[in-house]
């Protein structure tokens, strides 16, 4: 039964981790891999060199994943309990379809539909524009891109992060709040001592997870968005890769900065798994 | 058409003091510049005009293309066989229109498709994303039959490497069977040869690819504001702040390249007295960069300008949110087929004046909009596909190019005496075959003489004091691998600079890293190339 999904595994992850060769090549694609010529770690130079193009989009990535972990990742958390203090499964179901529905939408929608609002021609300035009021710039200006793609985040995937975290927390054992409750705990305390603690295997998991690829925050989103506030402030790693490796067809040396990204990912992932061991959580895997 | 030879066209503008050189600016296989120019100047096919047809207006080198009033009465057939050979060709291409509708609710592609007998498959890319979308085909090796060459680096390599060789067919007289390629100018050509072989037809455009500055002149009347006016940065300043409010703004972009024209430094590259040189240094860019930065922090300039497509900026010109766009003098005539609808539409292009006064500086476009090559794979079908691309470059004044360019009359377009005036369902021609083949173009505009002869007006006043792109015609194996990723890194950095997002002052640092990182080692190869050319002459 597992075959198809293995040949799938294999044929579109494993076999192209081969083309990583052209990482340690002068690759033109129109006379391929093998007869391109070998050049050592030529093309790792703009890491090791610290390139200032490749330095400008190492820095924006990291302070993007840096939001994103702290004020990102624990909004789900947040409206997962919120959403598990509703009594009426109506009220629930409403507000959770409500919270999906985002998701669903394309980067591309979402980006329009912020442009739209939020554009310096965009619906609300003109309305500004229309009453003689001042406008404002929020869209292609580049102090705000950080906020502005975080605000798209929340609104777009939070309420789906929510779904791992509610079927947790409906698999917590009424007893346990009961037992609670008969021993006088109020809300609170019943959230500190049993809720979170149930949640926290999860939570655990999901920042391993998120660790990995913490490198990667957003490609289409933010290439979407790139050219109205410019590269100095929204190139990051993944649209370094694009824009150097394929739009100005540096592919070898994209190739690099693609690898080293994903050794990187490994080392955060493995390293993680071993700080939860520490703390007593049985993390991602234990061996 | 009056042919325009290279060495005419440049020997005729001895005021932009450009003295350019003949000979192919593409091959690199050997170390001998002056071998490798004679054996691609050996290839050069023979350059045949179709016909007598004469325009009213003519072509003058250097300085207007050749312009029709009226379509030719009673067009003739320019062939009358069927060049396809029944099976599909594929194709792939840019495009700067809006995409078409699709093949089964298009009649005028179905028509096409019937006329040249073989299903063409077409698939486009808006033109700013096009260099990417081919760069990924060669990486998968799927080009199709039919490619838009797209930039890239070590493109000689890849022109050796993966297209069809159409020597045998097109060198010298032999090209005498493909009268529509024939009589595309010998200078678009010589950018198709490689290696002393012909590697690609050309997309002739000449002076209609004028980069130039298009304007809503009615709106400007509605104000009251003659475009004469603009005579120097301070007017064209004023009329712009007097063109903007409400929900309307002067300029649908930062007019970098219009104020560089201003500021004499259109191009970057420059030559004096045989010494090839550049202005990225020149106090003048920092001038015109103040400039353009000046009309944004007016607010002239609609805000949503960076990143916006080319294609939302037409239908913010054809809505009237703003008023002025840069665009290429060819969109003139298709920007008042696209606003058909638009009550009194008048189109003009802008003067360029000097800074504070006289005139600026027109760069000249280079021959061809680009090139278009077939996949080495094809094999026996070249000569098919050759005598298509042929068909699809019937000149001016033939039946074919009136169903090419215009579509099926009485859907597309309607005839007002002889002149074909496109109706609302023009934007179905747009299927991109203009992308696969095309003839040397002129100035006509169905059913608007007027236009017609401002435009052809408006080519002769800029081109009085224009300059071309010196390094046109010569080598260097650095710009061939570098230029693209370093001329990128640039416009990033002047696109902060002009919609503000960095001082002014960034400018020169980013230009000395733009010479250090290889435009210096461009300068030389260019010169090099330069010399080996003039001593071979």
């Amino acid at each position: 039964m597992a075959l198809p999904g293995l040949v799938l595994l294999l044929a579109f992850q494993y076999v192209p981790l081969a083309g990583n060769v052209i990482a340690f090549k002068d690759y033109l694609p129109f006379i391929g891999i093998a007869e391109s010529d070998w050049v050592g770690l030529e093309n790792f130079e703009i890491i090791t060199g610290g390139d200032p193009r490749f330095v400008n989009a190492l820095g924006n990535t990291l302070i993007i994943t840096l939001v994103q972990v702290v004020l990102v990742f624990p909004i789900p958390i947040c409206l997962a309990l919120a959403m598990n203090s509703l009594v009426s499964e109506r009220i629930k179901r409403l507000v959770q379809s409500v919270l999906y529905l985002p998701h669903f939408l394309s980067w591309v929608i979402v980006v329009a539909v912020f442009q739209q609002f939020l554009g310096g021609a965009g619906m609300i300035n003109n309305f500004l524009r229309s009453q003689g009021w001042d406008t404002f710039s929020i869209i292609g200006d580049p102090d705000a891109f950080i906020p502005l793609i975080t605000a798209q985040v929340v609104w777009k995937d939070s309420g789906w992060a929510t779904i791992l975290f509610l079927a947790v927390l409906s698999q917590v054992s009424t007893e346990l709040y009961e037992a609670a409750s008969v021993d006088g705990a109020g809300r609170w305390r019943q959230m500190w001592h049993v809720t979170l603690p149930a949640l926290r295997p999860i939570v655990v998991l999901l920042l391993i997870l998120k660790l990995g690829d913490a490198l990667s925050v957003g490609f289409e989103q933010i290439i979407l968005q790139q050219q109205a506030v410019g590269l100095q402030a929204s190139e990051v790693l993944d649209t370094y890769v694009y824009n150097n490796g394929i739009v100005d067809q540096n592919w070898s040396e994209a190739a690099a900065v693609g690898l080293v990204k994903g050794v990187v990912g490994v080392v955060l992932v493995w390293g993680a798994n071993k700080v939860a061991h520490i703390f007593g959580e049985d993390g991602l895997y234990r061996t | 058409m009056i042919p325009i030879s290279r060495r005419a066209l440049f020997g005729g503008m001895a005021g932009a003091g450009a003295a350019v050189v003949l000979g192919s600016c593409s091959s690199g296989g050997s170390n001998d510049p002056a071998a490798d120019q004679e054996a691609n100047s050996a290839v050069l096919p023979t350059y045949v005009p179709y016909a007598d047809v004469e325009p009213d207006l003519p072509a003058e080198l250097g300085r207007t293309s050749g312009a029709f009033f009226a379509y030719p009465e009673s067009p003739v057939a320019f062939s009358s066989e069927t060049p396809g050979d029944g099976e599909p060709v594929t194709f792939m291409g840019p495009t700067s229109f809006g995409l078409p509708p699709a093949l089964e609710d298009n009649p005028f592609w179905q028509e096409m498709n019937e006329r040249i007998g073989s299903d063409l498959q077409i698939s486009l890319t808006p033109a700013g994303e096009y260099d990417a979308k081919f760069s990924t085909t060669i990486a998968g090796d799927s080009l199709p039959d039919a490619f838009y060459v797209g930039s890239m680096p070590s493109r000689p390599r890849f022109m050796m490497s993966k297209t069809a060789d159409l020597t045998e067919f097109l060198a010298g007289d032999a090209i005498k069977d493909y009268p529509g390629l024939a009589s595309i100018p010998t200078d678009s050509w010589q950018e198709c040869v490689f290696e002393g072989t012909i590697r690609a037809i050309p997309l002739n455009r000449g002076l209609v690819s004028l980069p130039s500055v298009l304007m809503r002149n009615d709106l400007l009347a509605d104000e009251g504001i003659d475009r004469r006016e603009i005579t120097s940065f301070e007017t064209l300043r004023e009329i712009s702040a007097e063109l903007t409010g409400g929900n309307r703004w002067a300029w649908s972009d930062a007019p970098i390249g219009h104020l560089r024209r201003m500021c004499d430094i259109p191009i970057r590259w420059t030559l004096e007295d045989g010494t090839i040189g550049t202005n990225l240094l020149d106090e003048r860019q920092l001038e015109a960069l103040e400039a353009t930065r000046k009309l944004v922090d007016d607010g002239s300039v609609n805000p949503d300008a960076a990143g916006t497509p080319a294609s939302t900026r037409k239908q913010w010109f054809g809505g009237g949110q703003i008023v002025f766009m840069s665009d290429s003098f060819i969109a003139w005539f298709s920007l008042y087929v696209a606003n058909a609808r638009v009550d009194g539409i008048d189109i003009q292009a802008m003067s360029i004046p000097g800074m504070t006064e006289g005139a600026g500086t027109q760069d000249l476009p280079r021959p061809n909009a680009g090139f278009t090559a077939f996949s080495a794979d094809v094999g026996d079908r070249l000569p098919t596909l050759l005598r298509i691309a042929d068909w699809l470059a019937a000149p001016f004044g033939t039946e074919e190019y009136l169903f090419n360019k215009y579509g099926i009359a009485g859907r597309n377009y309607e005839l007002d005496g002889s002149d074909p005036v496109p109706g609302d369902l023009a934007t179905e021609v747009n299927i991109g075959s203009l992308y696969f083949s095309d003839t040397a173009r002129v100035i006509y505009s169905p059913g608007r003489p007027d236009t017609v002869q401002d435009a052809w007006d408006h080519q002769s006043a800029v081109t009085e004091k224009s300059v071309v792109d010196p390094t046109y015609g010569l080598l260097s194996e650095t710009a061939s691998r570098q230029l693209n990723s370093l001329a990128g890194a640039l416009a990033s950095v002047q696109d902060d600079i002009i919609y503000g997002r960095r001082p002014v002052s960034d400018w020169e640092p980013a230009a000395q890293e733009f010479l250090d990182g290889g435009g210096s080692t461009m300068i030389e190869e260019y010169q090099e190339s330069y010399d080996a050319q003039q001593a071979g002459q």
